[in-house]
């Protein structure tokens, strides 16, 4: 919203305010100022000129050559207007000049003849738009031939580009805005003088009726005759140049000129056109339609406000008027309505329609209720001044449940208490009397404080303190550490176990990646999951935020996509949250682990399969968070938990007892294709909900062995479908309680080993803790194992 | 002159000795030659005072000494050099990196959130990471924004169904921190948010942090305080100051905005602070009466401050990032800096 500085001089002397400072103190105590600027600075060079010959142009029949004079000097300029007459007074741009979007004005020769300056539409000055293109902007003859032209349309004004706060209506008009830059500045405040309303003539009837009181508080109207609709005096419209508003007619300019001022919404209807004298505010009823001022016929809902007369709807209150009652040049009697419309309400229908206007801008911060009837009394007082020929007929004011305003006390001790300041109470009275309190009572410890009806927001003790801190400077304040009973605190332990295995994976090298918890349902059909199992976003921006991820590995996946066309090797990984649909409309969500191990190109060995990294992974974080008896089983293609993101042979299930808590392996060539990736990817997928609960750190003191161990290594050949599982059962079931430790350190196939065989490479430890072992004791042992691994397995001892 | 020079070389000479390594014989060396205050050097310096007649004497012998001193020196360093081993008997090379030792990196969120976790946990207060998905009662209800409160509008909200929503801001967590319970409460909330937006500066889903801390006697200047030390913190910059701009939130009375001076220009005024001196971080002020009492703490008792904004952009100022889109590209070229 657009202040001007000398709409403010009406109530405050602004004369000794600096803008650059008052906008900045403003932005501390009461609203932030966007923007500072002199709307003179659009029209430096230009100045008020009179035509004093008009010729036709020797070589071209579309322009034509002036002579002007500006007073210092006469210029001959040369020009596409249409609408020079000797006489005119017209703003000329002399050479040097800027104006907006529009180069440097230059001396030119224009077809042949020499041209010193340009005539100016309202657009060269950042006044709007011209009705006509080709028509300058034409000046009233009571001009100074030679003044500067900002000077002359009284535009030589400061203009502060403002934020008002959501619970700031009262701030959307320049009264109110003065009052707060008084209060800061110490100064005077001019209280606007009483408007006594003339008894009615009631020659003209009206009778209004209003059926939707909840949503329109009070409705106050004056039936006006003796109107005459013309151009507004120069004063007005400049005022409403400089806020950005196009001057219409003096009676539309009026009613724009003192929403502005006083941050209530004004209308004004042509009498005439209303049938019935009847004006009936209601709710719409579906499928009702109104053709509004900007002649767009818009289709209305069930619950927006309306007003109508005895046969048709004629206005969208709070929005915009409706044609068929709108005003017109030939309007001669008018019902002048002021309103307090429900904020709530008037914005739903604005945002339902695809209509916002500066009177929603008003109405949506909430309007002085209890103000209505003095702000309608207030235009007519203005109205008066512009039309003296008008009358007033009738004053209507509906106004079923007035506002019953309450004092607020006021402790000084606790304003203190809660700013952490040593204020007295004299100066918060003296502050909030500045704002329009009024201070009922005056005690030592408190005040009594009655807010005045356009402060809306301020209902408790709190609101008042914050009028007292921001006034007397926030910035102010001490800052002081808290005392406090030092409690120790908790951190929970999944947080704990959270950051630690970050860390840990980022220790050993890999790098966290974080993708949006929303994705496209293309994603989904990447790795194979539908995307009607995922929970949907009601109202996504785009496809991107269709649906809640509810795993990690499609995006990590499409991560290691991006990043293959740039690295040979990496391991990513993402643990974050993941959401799901539960029963009876649950929506659940928990974090998972994802790691994605990419190579490029093709291993051989076996050792140096993917899956092995994803392995050794999966080992080193169940070991440090102290999980024990986990197994890896093969993935059953029938089961449920069965997905395509992975390779059946080359990934495996883990468990802990019978709990699944996880996948890894390498992933299928078919999701391969579909993140268009080649080389070998694994991916290990854990549940981190499934880790918090197993993670154990109870560690308890195993005696240290007094004897020695004995290490024997062991390779066997066995046929490529016996597991290394199998063999391990069979050698720590033979082994029995002596063998304490079995470590399997090569898988090889290829030279020097048969066919369909593999060869499988181990360590042995043995250990009796209570005497040192013979050595015909482990060789027994040993051999038994060997004995029991050829019978069952087929083994062959290399 | 000459007893003079003949026991500086004899001195040299049992030092030389002494010398076990190529350190100390660079000191010995500079004691006697060192072009200011060697101890020959002066000598040799002294020389030009003498009439004609003893230079001629003197100088012979001054010469001799200092040649062969060098010499000595020379020698000595020859037999320690070979000593030191430079020679090469295999392909060895410590200056070969055979080993990499890969590094990995935490995302620059879980880098700030724990630096934030770690600062809040020195002044006490507890951790939390709420839920992304929550009931419009906590995001909004609670926080004094009944439905359709205009205040929504400034943060437009993904919806998963009529009563859940994915959290639109941390302060969502005020009423798990403070429903039903009693203060002293003290407690920061981390974590993801998200909101209809999509440029340069937003990006759908970001993060953000709030703190709460409610007791006996909590005032606006404590807020000021805790702000300012966890900010020099966070940025790193023990200069750093704090401004409060009066603002509008629903869930504090009274409300502010808060800056920081700008840590890039020191408060001078660059690109980064708009030439302004000071950076936006976040909204901040006293817990509303409402939301206290909504929680079940009297307002008469008790009062509190809360605070929060957001974790990628002051992390985009301190590191001077340019485009907050780049935090969930995933680029490893991007990742691999921090």
């Amino acid at each position: 919203m657009k202040i001007s500085f000398k709409w403010l001089g009406k109530y405050i002397d602004t004369a000794k305010l600096d803008p650059t400072d008052l906008a900045d103190e403003l932005t501390f105590k009461a609203i932030e100022v966007d923007e500072v600027y002199n709307l003179a600075e659009n029209m430096i060079g230009v100045v008020v000129g009179k035509i004093l010959e008009v010729n036709k142009h020797p070589n071209a029949d579309n322009l034509v050559v002036c002579q002007v004079d500006i007073q210092s000097e006469k210029l001959q300029i040369v020009t596409a207007g249409t609408n020079l007459e000797v006489g005119l007074f017209v703003p000329v741009a002399t050479v040097g000049a800027k104006l907006a979007n529009t180069p440097v004005i230059k001396k030119a020769k224009l077809k042949g003849v020499e041209s010193a300056g340009m005539f100016c539409r309202k657009e060269e000055l950042g006044l709007g738009t011209s009705a006509d293109p080709l028509q300058a902007l034409v000046l009233p003859a009571s001009a100074k031939v030679g003044a500067p032209i900002a000077e002359a349309l009284d535009l030589d004004d400061i203009i502060f580009d403002v934020d008002v706060l959501a619970n700031r209506g009262d701030l959307m008009g320049h009264r109110n805005l003065a009052r707060e830059i008084a209060t800061i500045k110490e100064i005077d405040f001019k209280e606007p003088a009483e408007i006594d309303l003339p008894k009615e003539n009631k020659k003209l009837a009206l009778e209004i009726t209003n059926q939707a009181p909840e949503k329109c508080a009070r409705f106050s109207a004056l039936v006006i005759s003796g109107v005459k609709v013309e151009e507004a005096p120069g004063w007005l419209k400049s005022r409403l140049l400089a806020v950005g508003i196009r001057p219409i007619n003096n009676l539309v300019d009026l009613t724009n000129y003192m929403m502005f001022d006083l941050a209530h919404v004004f209308h004004a209807f042509d009498y005439d056109k209303l049938a019935g004298n009847k004006m009936n505010i209601r709710l719409a009823k579906p499928g009702e339609k109104i053709t509004t001022l900007d002649k767009i016929e818009r289709k209305l809902e069930k619950d927006m406000l309306i007003i109508e007369d005895a046969e048709k709807i004629i206005d969208l209150p709070g929005i915009m008027g409706g044609l068929n009652s709108a005003i017109s040049n030939e309007t001669k009697n008018i019902v002048l309505i002021g309103a307090a419309d429900d904020a709530l309400s008037i914005r739903k229908t604005s945002r339902r329609l695809g209509l916002r206007t500066d009177a929603v801008a008003v109405i949506e911060k909430g309007i002085d209720v209890e103000g209505v009837m003095n702000s309608v009394i207030e235009a007519w007082g203005l109205l008066k001044e512009l039309i003296p020929t008008a009358v007033l007929e009738k004053k209507i004011d509906i106004y079923p449940a007035p506002v019953q305003r309450e004092p607020i006390t006021l402790n000084a001790g606790k304003v203190n208490s809660l700013l952490g300041s040593e204020y007295e109470a004299k100066q918060m009275s003296k502050t909030l009397e500045s704002l329009g309190c009024e201070i009922l009572k005056d005690k030592k410890e408190y005040l009594e404080v009655m807010p005045p009806s356009w402060r809306r927001d301020l209902k408790l003790e709190e609101d008042l303190i914050e009028e007292v801190a921001r006034i007397s400077g926030l910035n102010t304040l001490p800052s002081v550490p808290i005392k406090a009973e030092l409690i120790p605190t908790k951190f929970s332990e999944k947080l704990s176990l959270l950051s630690k295995l970050k860390h840990l994976l980022a220790d050993k090298g890999f790098v966290e990646v974080y993708n949006y918890s929303f994705m496209p349902e293309a994603l989904a059909k990447k790795v194979f999951v539908s995307p009607e199992s995922h929970i949907k976003v009601k109202n996504p921006l785009s496809e991107e935020q269709a649906v809640l991820r509810q795993e990690l590995i499609s995006g990590c996946l499409n991560n290691t996509s991006e990043n293959a066309k740039r690295f040979e090797e990496f391991k990513i990984f993402e643990l974050s949250k993941v959401y799901l649909p539960a029963e009876g409309n649950e929506l659940i969500e928990g974090y998972k682990l994802a790691v994605v191990f990419y190579q490029h190109g093709k291993t051989t060995a076996v050792k140096d399969e993917p899956y092995y990294k994803a392995r050794g992974l999966a080992d080193y974080i169940l070991a440090v968070l102290g999980i024990e008896d986990f197994t890896y089983q093969p993935i059953d293609p029938t089961g449920v938990a069965c997905n395509r993101i992975f390779d059946l042979q080359k990934s495996a299930n883990i468990f802990v007892d019978k709990m699944p808590i996880g996948t890894l392996g390498e992933i299928s060539e078919e999701v391969k294709k579909n993140f268009d990736l080649e080389g070998r990817v694994a991916v290990l997928d854990l549940s981190f909900e499934q880790l918090v609960k197993l993670a154990n750190f109870d560690k308890f003191f195993q005696p240290l062995a007094k004897y020695p161990s004995v290490k024997f290594d062991l390779a066997i050949l066995v046929e490529l479908n016996i597991s290394w599982q199998q063999v391990l059962e069979i050698v720590q079931q033979v082994g029995g309680r002596l063998l304490q430790k079995v470590e399997l350190f090569d898988i090889y196939q290829g030279k020097q080993i048969p066919e369909n065989k593999k060869s499988l490479a181990f360590s042995l430890e043995y250990l009796d803790p209570t005497k040192t072992l013979k050595s015909e004791e482990v060789e027994k042992i040993q051999n038994e194992i060997i004995k029991a691994l050829e019978k069952d397995l087929k083994v062959v001892i290399r | 002159m000459e007893d003079k020079l003949k026991k500086i070389h004899s001195e040299l000479k049992d030092s030389l000795k002494r010398i076990k390594n190529l350190t100390d014989l660079e000191n010995l060396r500079l004691e006697y030659f060192g072009r200011k205050d060697g101890k020959l050097t002066q000598v040799l310096k002294g020389l030009k005072d003498l009439s004609v007649e003893a230079k001629k004497n003197i100088g012979g012998l001054a010469n001799q000494v200092k040649v062969e001193a060098l010499a000595e020196i020379e020698n000595i360093k020859n037999n320690l050099d070979s000593k030191s081993s430079k020679k090469h008997s295999s392909a060895f090379d410590i200056t070969a990196p055979l080993l990499n030792l890969e590094q990995g990196h935490l995302h620059p969120v879980t880098q700030f959130t724990e630096e934030i976790w770690d600062i809040f946990r020195s002044l006490n207060f507890e951790i939390y990471e709420t839920n992304d998905i929550e009931s419009d009662d906590n995001n909004f209800v609670s926080l004094n924004m009944p439905e359709d409160h205009p205040a929504r509008d400034m943060q437009d909200t993904f919806y998963l169904s009529d009563k859940k929503v994915l959290k639109t801001h941390t302060t969502a967590f005020q009423a798990q921190v403070m429903k039903g319970k009693q203060p002293p409460i003290r407690a920061i909330n981390t974590g993801k948010c998200y909101r209809r937006d999509n440029d340069m500066t937003h990006t759908p889903m970001f993060h953000q942090f709030d703190g709460v801390c409610v007791d006996r006697g909590i005032t606006l200047g404590n807020l000021k305080y805790t702000l300012e030390e966890i900010m020099k913190k966070l940025l790193k910059d023990e200069n750093l100051k704090i401004r409060f701009r009066t603002s509008y939130f629903p869930f504090v009375e009274p409300g502010a905005e808060f800056d920081v001076s700008c840590t890039i220009c020191g408060g001078k005024g660059c690109a980064t602070c708009k030439k302004t001196g000071w950076l936006e971080m976040g909204g901040c002020g006293m817990v509303h009466p409402n939301i206290l009492k909504y929680m079940g703490i009297d307002s008469n008792k008790y009062s509190g401050w809360a605070f929060g904004f957001g974790i990628e952009r002051p992390y985009m100022i301190k590191h001077k990032i340019s485009d907050l889109r780049l935090f969930y590209q995933n680029d490893l070229r991007f990742l691999k800096q921090f």
